[in-house]
């Protein structure tokens, strides 16, 4: 019997919380209550297979469970982007989104579920079509139960607050699954950006999150003693060790990470005290590093308990191993799974595109997504009367009806023709060669730099025409705005300049070779400058500070 | 704020002058950004003005809605030099 059944259809600790959602406390009894009744409706209507939607926690919850007890297959879609759930509506007797809360009748007994009941994910397959990954109700109760053997303690009963949603497996399991089965209420909410986190923030709480929040605490200031969560986790993809000390910073908690995927669940675990720390199996969970280098694992919550070998590649070292990326065409974006065959197949269904491919680039820590794409005369056009950027924005448009923001391409390329190689590959270095960008600079060549007896510098500057500040300044006449000439007094004089004042006597055109004076400072909190051009002086100033 | 918005967020092939101050950030009607760009958008506002939003969520969707609302939200917070 599932200890969910048994939890649900029982009438002890009515008063339990459950789930907050603002202001709002729903209790184990309501809980009871609404998932009964919807189970009642779902039986009654003789559904097979359910899919679920709501992107509030608890309503998914709810769902779930319902669907479970009506002796239904829960069918969880990889994204909610508006073609997933046409798609599922094909798939399924009966979805249920938000409104979940009206199509519920009047409760009824729940009948007890067996823990063999079955869910179903939709996951980004390597051949470009959804893959689903079916669960039963007992893996995710037995990797429970191991997760609260292992952090239990130390999470208390702090309440959950996500920034993952809970149709993701982690986000289910960490979630709801979890703390349901161990007394924990959570957020209702899956909170977009940290202003919000930092609103609902409960003392002592638990944070479930992922590197695509976790890379992007900067600017935040450091939590007080009082706020700091018991327990940060984050899972998707490794998280950069630099953002890992940024948390740490931030939050006070050094994040918890975990290995996992939707098939496996949770398989390992590693906290970057250091910026070479291996992952380690969780306990009850084996790992092994096969001979092709690809991660191999034996987990009682997997399918099968057997060894499973997985598109992971690794390498063993340090009481464990370190993760060396996948073997196949998916990707990790933002932590998300993306099928690199499955957005080139969308993409190439669209009208405006002749020929695609994608390609994962990194970008400092992050990887991101990209795409070179060949156009059709229709694409052509648009993109003429758009504009790229307008363009490139209304074919991620186009592709959100199917995938989910991680799955977009962030950068474009346009060409004439996808590279490949003599054979007809399209290898991955090719394709990221497409995207080196010279950046337009914003800086002047530097020539000679004298330093004069009296320790005045002289500095040659050669105003390149390539320079970003003659872009779309005044198009027909390009001039370089002054506050770029004091912006660079200030970088060249090595100061922070907080006032300044300035005379402009002649404009500075591209392809000018100025010469940068800066006598000795005035003071300590002075520093005078002239830009010259042959004999004329075309700007002078001087620059304050306290 | 139309620099800034291409610069933090990374926006290749835009200009400024090709953003209308008062057109929606987010969603499909205006320049189309979405939940990362929004995460990003946020460290850049946090790093360059020091601003802190601790203030309710629906709010902040507000503040991030066009150039006009980021630029008018921003003049409002209380000058906290970010140098």
């Amino acid at each position: 019997m599932s200890r969910f059944a048994t939890l649900l259809a029982g009438t002890d600790y009515p008063a339990r919380l459950v789930a907050w959602r603002g202001d709002e406390r729903i209790t184990l009894a309501a809980f009871r209550r609404d998932v009964a009744a919807l189970a009642r409706h779902l039986r009654q209507n003789k559904v097979q297979r359910v899919g679920l939607i709501c992107p509030d926690a608890y309503g998914f919850a709810v769902g779930l469970f319902a669907a479970l007890a009506a002796g239904a297959v829960a069918v969880v879609p990889s994204n909610t982007r508006p073609q997933t759930l046409v798609d599922l509506q094909g798939d399924t007797d009966t979805v249920v989104g938000e409104h979940w809360a009206s199509v519920a009748g009047e409760a009824a007994a729940l009948p007890l579920f067996p823990a063999s009941t079955r869910l179903e994910f939709q996951t980004s397959g390597s051949t470009g079509r959804p893959k689903a990954v079916v669960k039963t109700l007992a893996q995710f109760e037995t990797e429970a139960l191991a997760l609260e053997r292992l952090w239990g303690a130390r999470v208390a009963a702090a309440p959950v607050l996500a920034t993952v949603p809970p149709h993701h497996v982690y986000g289910l399991t960490f979630r709801i699954m979890w703390p349901l089965l161990s007394g924990r209420a959570f957020d209702v909410r899956t909170h977009d950006v940290w202003e919000t986190v930092l609103a609902a923030l409960p003392a002592d709480a638990f944070l479930v999150s992922s590197p695509a929040h976790l890379t992007r605490l900067a600017g935040i200031a450091a939590l007080a003693a009082g706020r700091r969560p018991r327990l940060v986790l984050s899972a998707g993809a490794p998280l950069p060790f630099e953002a890992a000390r940024e948390a740490q910073r931030v939050l006070g908690r050094l994040p918890d990470e975990i290995y996992g995927s939707t098939e496996n669940g949770a398989i390992a675990t590693r906290r970057q005290e250091n910026a070479a720390m291996a992952w380690r199996a969780l306990p009850g969970v084996d790992c092994r590093v096969e001979e092709a280098g690809h991660l191999a694992l034996r987990s009682p919550w997997a399918e099968g308990g057997g060894w499973v070998a997985t598109a992971d590649l690794a390498e063993s070292g340090g009481e464990g191993f370190h993760l060396r990326g996948r073997a196949d065409r998916i990707a990790k974006i933002e932590g998300k799974r993306v099928g690199l065959d499955e957005v080139e197949g969308h993409l190439t269904a669209l009208p405006q595109i002749d020929d695609a491919a994608a390609v994962v680039l990194e970008e400092g820590d992050a990887a991101l997504l990209a795409a070179l794409v060949v156009l059709s005369p229709t694409g052509r056009e648009e993109a003429g009367s758009l504009g790229l950027f307008r363009f490139t924005r209304l074919l991620r448009r186009l592709l959100a009806d199917r995938l989910e923001p991680a799955g977009l391409p962030r950068r474009w390329r346009i060409v004439d023709a996808i590279p490949s190689t003599a054979m007809g590959k399209r290898p991955a270095a090719l394709l990221a060669a497409a995207f080196v960008v010279t950046d337009p600079p914003r800086l002047p060549d530097q020539g000679e730099t004298r330093r004069l007896p009296d320790g005045t510098v002289e500095m040659e500057l050669g105003i390149r025409p390539d320079l970003l500040w003659f872009r779309g300044h005044f198009p027909d006449l390009p001039i370089l705005p002054g506050v770029v000439l004091v912006d660079w007094a200030i970088r060249y004089a090595q100061c922070s300049a907080p006032a300044f004042q300035i005379k402009f006597k002649a404009p500075v055109l591209p392809g000018d070779a100025l010469v940068l004076t800066l006598p000795p400072r005035l003071g300590k909190t002075r520093q005078s400058f002239e830009y010259r051009r042959g004999s004329e002086v075309v700007c002078s100033g001087v620059l304050r500070w306290s | 704020m139309k620099r800034l918005i291409i610069s933090a967020l990374k926006l290749e092939d835009l200009s400024p002058e090709e953003i209308a101050s008062d057109e929606p950030l987010f969603g499909e009607s205006g320049l189309g950004l979405d939940s990362i760009d929004a995460l990003e958008l946020g460290v850049a506002l946090r790093k360059t003005f020091g601003i802190k939003i601790e203030t309710v969520s629906e709010e902040v969707r507000g503040h991030f809605a066009s150039i006009r609302a980021l630029a008018a939200f921003i003049r409002s917070q209380p000058q906290e030099s970010a140098s």
